[in-house]
C-alpha cells in the first residue's frame, strides 16, 4: 500500500511537471522607445582634460510602490567635452523621466576619483521635454567626487 | 510600470508541483547529529552573521529574473512560491540546522535598484521566531537623501533602539549606489558609534543585477576617512573586499590593510565559501593569515540563497582553513568567537545549541 502511494504521487508529479512544462513559454520582452540626444557637455572655465567624459543615462523614476525610486540606469557610454550626440533606446513601461550624469576624467585613471586624487567634476541634469524622441540637454561638469544621487532628487528649495 | 509573474491556467497541476517541490525542500538534507564543525577532534560552535530574508513581492523585477535563472524556463513560474520557502525566518533556522549553526544574523535590506527591500519592520517579525539565535541588522532607505535623509536616520535610530532584537547596521553602498566617500551618509556611523550597534558595510562587488561595480562603491579604502572621523563604530568590511562580480580579489588588500590599520575595523568573509569562489579561496584565506588579521574575521555565508547553501559554504570555508594551516584556536576565533566578542554576547558553545 506504502509501495502504490508513493508510486502515485511519483506520477502526480511527474505528470504535473510535464504538464505545465508543456504549457509555458518565454515572452519576448517589450520593444523600447527610440531617443535622439543631443548633448552640450561643459567644463568650468579654464579646466580641460585629455581623458574622456563618462556619461549614464537614468530613468528619473523606476518601479511601483515601497520599490520605487530614482535613477535607475538605462546605460552607460564614453564620450568628450563639446557637442555629443547619443541615441538609445528607453525601456518600456518601466518608468518614467530622464537623467543625464557625467563626470570628467580629468586624471585619466578611468575612475570616478580615488582617496588621493579628489579632482573629476561631474553634473547632472533632467532633460526637458522628455518623452520625446528628440531631445537636448546640456550637463555643467562642476563638482568633484559626485555620485548622481548627490544631485537627484533635488533637495527643496527653501522659501524665498 | 511594475511587471507581474506571468501565470497561465492548470492550476491543479501547479499546485501538485508546488507541493512537491516544498516537500522535497523541507527534506532537503537533515540536521547533523551534533551541532559546529569538528576539527582535530574539537566540535567548534558556529555563528553565520549574514543572512538574507524577503518576499517576492519586495524583489525588483530584475532581481526576480537572476532568481528565475537559476530554474529551467518552464518551470519559473514556482518562483513566487518557491521563494519564501527559502527565505523566511522558518526556513533560515532550518538551514542553521541543517549546517551546524548555532545562530545567524538576519539584514532588512533597501536597495530598489538591485535585489529588493526587506524592511526593518519584516526582519523584525522573521528574527522573533527564534530570538536566542536570530540576530537582526537594521538598514534604511538611501535612494532620496536629500529629501528624506535626516528621517531616515530617525527611522534607523528608531528601529535600533526599539523592541526588535536589532544588534547592529546594515549598508550595502554597491547596492543602494551610494559612493563611500560621500559624507552625507556619515551620520549612519555617527549613530553606529553612539549606540554602539557595529555597522557591516557591504564592500567588493556583486553579480546581482544594479549593482555599481566601480571603486568609489565597491573598494574600502574610500571608507578611510569615515573610518578615521568616527573611531567608537565598529566597521565589519562585509565580503573583505571580494569582487564578485569579476570573481578576483580585487579589492581584498584594501579591506585588509585597513582592519590592520584601524581597531575599529572588521572582516567578514561572506561568499567566499561558495563554489563561484574555488578560485580565490585558498589565496584569500592565506592573504588573512599572512596579514595577521584573523582576530578581525567574523564569519558569515551570504546565504541561504538555496537549500543546503549555508550549510555547504561553511563546509568548503572550514576545508579551506584547514588547508590553509589555521589552528584550531584561530578557526574557533573565526567562527564564533570574534563575533562574540565584537557584538558583547556570550560564547556560543556546542553543548548549549544541543
Amino acid at each position: 500500500m506504502t509501495f502504490l502511494n508513493a508510486l502515485r504521487t511519483r506520477l502526480v508529479a511527474t505528470a504535473s511537471i510535464v504538464v505545465v512544462a508543456a504549457g509555458c513559454g518565454a515572452e519576448p520582452p517589450a520593444p523600447g522607445r527610440a531617443v535622439e540626444l543631443n548633448m552640450e557637455i561643459r567644463l568650468p572655465p579654464g579646466v580641460s582634460t585629455t581623458g574622456k567624459v563618462y556619461v549614464s543615462l537614468f530613468q528619473a523614476w523606476s518601479l511601483e510602490g515601497e520599490l520605487r525610486h530614482p535613477l535607475q540606469l538605462i546605460e552607460n557610454f564614453e564620450a568628450v567635452p563639446g557637442t555629443v550626440s547619443h541615441r538609445f533606446e528607453y525601456p518600456a513601461n518601466d518608468g518614467e523621466g530622464l537623467i543625464a550624469f557625467a563626470w570628467a576624467d580629468l586624471d585619466g585613471d578611468g575612475i570616478d576619483c580615488t582617496p588621493t586624487f579628489r579632482g573629476d567634476l561631474s553634473g547632472l541634469s533632467e532633460v526637458p521635454g522628455f518623452p520625446g524622441d528628440r531631445l537636448n540637454v546640456t550637463l555643467n561638469l562642476t563638482e568633484p567626487c559626485r555620485g548622481p544621487d548627490w544631485f537627484y532628487p533635488p533637495a527643496p528649495q527653501p522659501a524665498p | 510600470m511594475n511587471r507581474k509573474v506571468q501565470t497561465s491556467g492548470g492550476s491543479v497541476p501547479r499546485l501538485l508541483f508546488i507541493l512537491t517541490v516544498a516537500m522535497t525542500l523541507s527534506g532537503c538534507g537533515g540536521p547533523p547529529d551534533q551541532p559546529g564543525v569538528l576539527v582535530e577532534g574539537q566540535r567548534l560552535a558556529v555563528v553565520d552573521m549574514h543572512l538574507h530574508t524577503g518576499t517576492w513581492e519586495g524583489m525588483t523585477p530584475r532581481f526576480h529574473d537572476r532568481l528565475a535563472e537559476r530554474v529551467p524556463r518552464p518551470f519559473r513560474w514556482v518562483m513566487p512560491y518557491i521563494t519564501p520557502l527559502t527565505l523566511n525566518g522558518k526556513s533560515i533556522l532550518r538551514e542553521l540546522d541543517n549546517g551546524g549553526v548555532s545562530a545567524g544574523g538576519v539584514f532588512a535590506l533597501y536597495s530598489p535598484h538591485s535585489t529588493g527591500i526587506a524592511s526593518n519592520e519584516f526582519v523584525a517579525g522573521e528574527i522573533a521566531r527564534d530570538p536566542q539565535r536570530l540576530f537582526g541588522f537594521a538598514s534604511l532607505r538611501a535612494d532620496r537623501w536629500n529629501l528624506d535623509g535626516p528621517a531616515q536616520l530617525a527611522k534607523l535610530e528608531a528601529a535600533l533602539t526599539g523592541p526588535g532584537k536589532f544588534i547592529g547596521i546594515k549598508v550595502a553602498h554597491a547596492h543602494q549606489q551610494i559612493r563611500f566617500d560621500d559624507e552625507r551618509y556619515y551620520g549612519i556611523y555617527e549613530i553606529a558609534g553612539r549606540l554602539h550597534k557595529p555597522v557591516y558595510l557591504h564592500t567588493g562587488t556583486s553579480p546581482n543585477p544594479g549593482t555599481r561595480t566601480e571603486p568609489p562603491y565597491a573598494d574600502p579604502a574610500y571608507l578611510e576617512e569615515a573610518i578615521r572621523r568616527y573611531p567608537a563604530a565598529i566597521f565589519i568590511l562585509g565580503h573583505t573586499g571580494y569582487d564578485s562580480f569579476a570573481k578576483a580579489l580585487t579589492f581584498t588588500d584594501s579591506a585588509i590593510r585597513l582592519a590592520k590599520s584601524y581597531p575599529n575595523v572588521y572582516l567578514e568573509p561572506g561568499a567566499l565559501g561558495a563554489k563561484r569562489a574555488d578560485n580565490v579561496r585558498l589565496d584569500f584565506l592565506k592573504r588573512l593569515k599572512t596579514a595577521g588579521v584573523i582576530p578581525k574575521m567574523i564569519y558569515g555565508s551570504d546565504g541561504p540563497q538555496v537549500p543546503g547553501y549555508v550549510k555547504s559554504h561553511l563546509e568548503r570555508f572550514v576545508a579551506g582553513m584547514q588547508e590553509s594551516g589555521y589552528s584550531v584556536d584561530e578557526m574557533r576565533a573565526i567562527l564564533s568567537g570574534n563575533f562574540s566578542r565584537v557584538f558583547g554576547l556570550p560564547p556560543f558553545t556546542v553543548e548549549a545549541a544541543r
